[in-house]
């Protein structure tokens, strides 16, 4: 058994690394790495500059706005003035304030749209400066507290690389595998297969068992140079094994009803486009609909995260592998019937 | 030794059966011959002997063991060459069959001495991506004797080969048979079933026709038949006649009044022009 695992997984290691795709892999991880290393930088500064005229009578927000530190550059003495230097800086925005019937108006200028929650924090901050300068409150009954104080601010650089990682799994297991059966289907060499002793079991996990190789030396090489040490890789190498198996396996189940690359691709990428689906749920955490979480790379993002960036959740990691494990299971059961069916019988 | 009886096999469940109550036997260490054109069912009976395809009914009986009897390791006991050479072509020669030999629980051939055996030593460590047609033919074939098998099932063995590699494969298959071992053969090629079978059975829409062995079938169905060539200058027609056969007769007289007959030559029937005369079609 073991003599006959060994040979069908030499077979498969071989057939993989003179597979042109390899070299793909292997030009996408150094992109990656130097992506995050060198081209994407750890902070985007927002240099946004305002212009503020006051022409009310009394220029008391005036006075309280250098009282409060506002440069003097950004003051500007008429309207006309002010729409000239917006329309020299495409990012500034203009704020006029004049008396209008016995009240205050203010007026906002913007090159483009602002968003209804801007908007509103803007006039909530005016409310909150007017009833400052009338002496209501003040700035130290407004306090700013973090509840999780411990967490390092992720750099943008990095902020991508759990995504990164788990499309990596998605793209070496669920679509490379793809690609090696229908080599086999095309070249006829799965029917010589099925004609000796060796059997399914054989045949589904030596295919896994490259995938996993290849994925996890990416994968930690991945981490490794971007990231470096300071993280568990105990963690993220069972979590690289959980979610290679699963995407490897998920991609045997899927390929086996299919004979080419163009019979596979529509529902190829449908089922690529559902797992990077919960993507959308990392950019966007309040995106989270019951459908997304049932999804496994829901779980492998979230996993990968908080693996690379820990808040101290390990109930988390430890739940969702086994979460992980549990389907990786369920599918390795579902693919054994159809490879069973589909590759080691005709007809 | 192998024992099929009534088979049947219908993939659509329509009641269109692709093998329709086909039975016959085969003793150790015969060269069975299956002949018949494509799509008549041939490798549907061979799938169901070598249990690649699900018994629907009927019965396959290995020394009287029923082949859903057999498990895995029956493998072990049978070699299988297909018409396509179905080899990894981006593994070499020698990687090919090392790979396959390593499926076996049982002792296999030396690669190399395979590999010698047809001639393609010194091509082992080439990639078979890179191997002519019939390199790749000759590979796929001496793979299946690799687990030196007790039943050989061969698809078209000699399909696209030059007549010396031919008759180089066709020595190896009678080496086989002399060490014993039952051999399968499925081919449309008559002239291969004539020289190397024992028995053969034509097979036609699923159906059995007849089973004999090549020299009683010719003397069977043979006799007096007569191929003439007709027509002008380079634009002839070859037709083989069966003056048995008062239609064939009456065409033959037609024929010798008309003035277009080119060539006449009286001849023993071939496997081929049995079938033809048995079935109203060719073996292709």
């Amino acid at each position: 058994m073991i003599k006959q695992f060994l040979n069908v997984f030499i077979r498969d290691w071989l057939l993989t690394i003179r597979n042109g795709l390899l070299w793909f892999v292997l030009i996408f991880l150094l992109l990656l790495i130097i992506m995050v290393r060198f081209v994407i930088p750890e902070q985007i500064e927002l240099t946004e500059e305002q212009y503020i005229t006051d022409l009310t009578e009394q220029k008391q927000f005036l006075g309280f706005m250098q009282q409060k530190g506002m440069s003097e550059s950004e003051i500007i003495a008429d309207e006309e003035t002010l729409d000239e230097m917006m329309s020299k800086n495409k990012n500034a925005f203009g704020i006029v304030i004049r008396d209008r019937n016995e009240r205050t108006e203010i007026t906002i200028k913007s090159h483009g749209e602002i968003a209804e929650r801007n908007i509103n924090l803007i006039k909530a901050s005016f409310n909150s400066m007017i009833r400052m300068m009338e002496g209501r409150t003040n700035y130290s009954l407004i306090k700013f507290r973090v509840l999780r104080e411990n967490i390092p601010i992720i750099p943008l650089n990095k902020s991508f690389i759990p995504v990164f990682l788990i499309f990596e799994i998605i793209v070496l297991g669920f679509f490379f595998i793809a690609v090696q059966v229908f080599d086999e289907k095309m070249e006829g060499s799965v029917n010589t297969y099925r004609m000796s002793p060796s059997g399914t079991i054989n045949y589904i996990m030596s295919k896994n068992l490259v995938f996993l190789i290849l994925g996890i030396i990416y994968g930690l090489s991945f981490i490794l140079l971007t990231i470096g040490s300071g993280i568990n890789y105990l963690y993220l190498f069972i979590l690289l094994i959980l979610g290679l198996s699963f995407m490897t396996i998920l991609g045997l189940a899927v390929a086996v009803f299919f004979k080419n690359l163009s019979e596979w691709f529509a529902m190829g990428m449908f089922v690529m486009i559902i797992v990077m689906l919960p993507t959308f749920s990392f950019m966007y955490p309040v995106f989270a609909p019951p459908y997304i979480t049932y999804i496994p790379s829901y779980i492998m993002i979230f996993t990968a995260r908080e693996i690379i960036f820990p808040s101290g959740n390990e109930s988390m990691i430890h739940m969702n592998l086994l979460i992980l494990f549990i389907e990786t299971i369920i599918i390795y059961f579902i693919a054994h019937i159809l490879v069973n069916k589909k590759i080691m019988k005709a007809g | 030794m192998i024992k099929v009886e009534n088979l049947f096999h219908d993939y659509e469940g329509k009641k269109h059966y692709a093998v329709n109550d086909v039975s016959f036997n085969i003793e150790k260490g015969e060269i069975f011959g299956f002949l018949g054109p494509n799509g008549a069912g041939k490798s549907t009976v061979q799938n169901i002997m070598t249990g690649i395809l699900k018994k629907q009914q009927g019965k396959v009986l290995y020394n009287n063991k029923p082949i859903e009897k057999m498990g895995k390791s029956f493998n072990n006991r049978i070699g299988v060459s297909f018409e396509q050479p179905n080899i990894y072509l981006k593994l070499t020669g020698y990687e090919n069959l090392k790979y396959f030999g390593g499926l076996f629980n049982v002792r296999t051939e030396d690669p190399m001495k395979l590999l010698e055996k047809v001639g393609l030593k010194d091509e082992a460590n080439k990639r078979t991506a890179n191997y002519s047609k019939g390199m790749k033919q000759r590979l796929g074939f001496i793979r299946s004797i690799m687990n030196n098998p007790e039943i050989l099932f061969l698809d078209e063995p000699l399909a696209g080969l030059d007549p010396n590699t031919a008759s180089g494969i066709k020595e190896i298959i009678k080496e086989m048979k002399k060490k014993g071992v039952t051999i399968f053969l499925t081919t449309h090629n008559m002239f291969v079933a004539d020289e190397l079978c024992d028995r053969v059975a034509f097979i036609n829409e699923g159906k059995i026709i007849t089973e004999d062995n090549p020299r009683n079938l010719k003397l069977k169905y043979g006799k007096q038949s007569v191929k003439i060539e007709t027509g002008k200058g380079d634009d002839f027609k070859t037709e083989v006649l069966f003056l048995e056969n008062e239609e064939d007769k009456e065409k033959f007289d037609r024929i010798m009044k008309e003035k277009h007959l080119q060539t006449i030559h009286s001849q023993e029937a071939t496997l081929e022009q049995i079938f033809i005369k048995l079935t109203g079609r060719g073996l292709v």
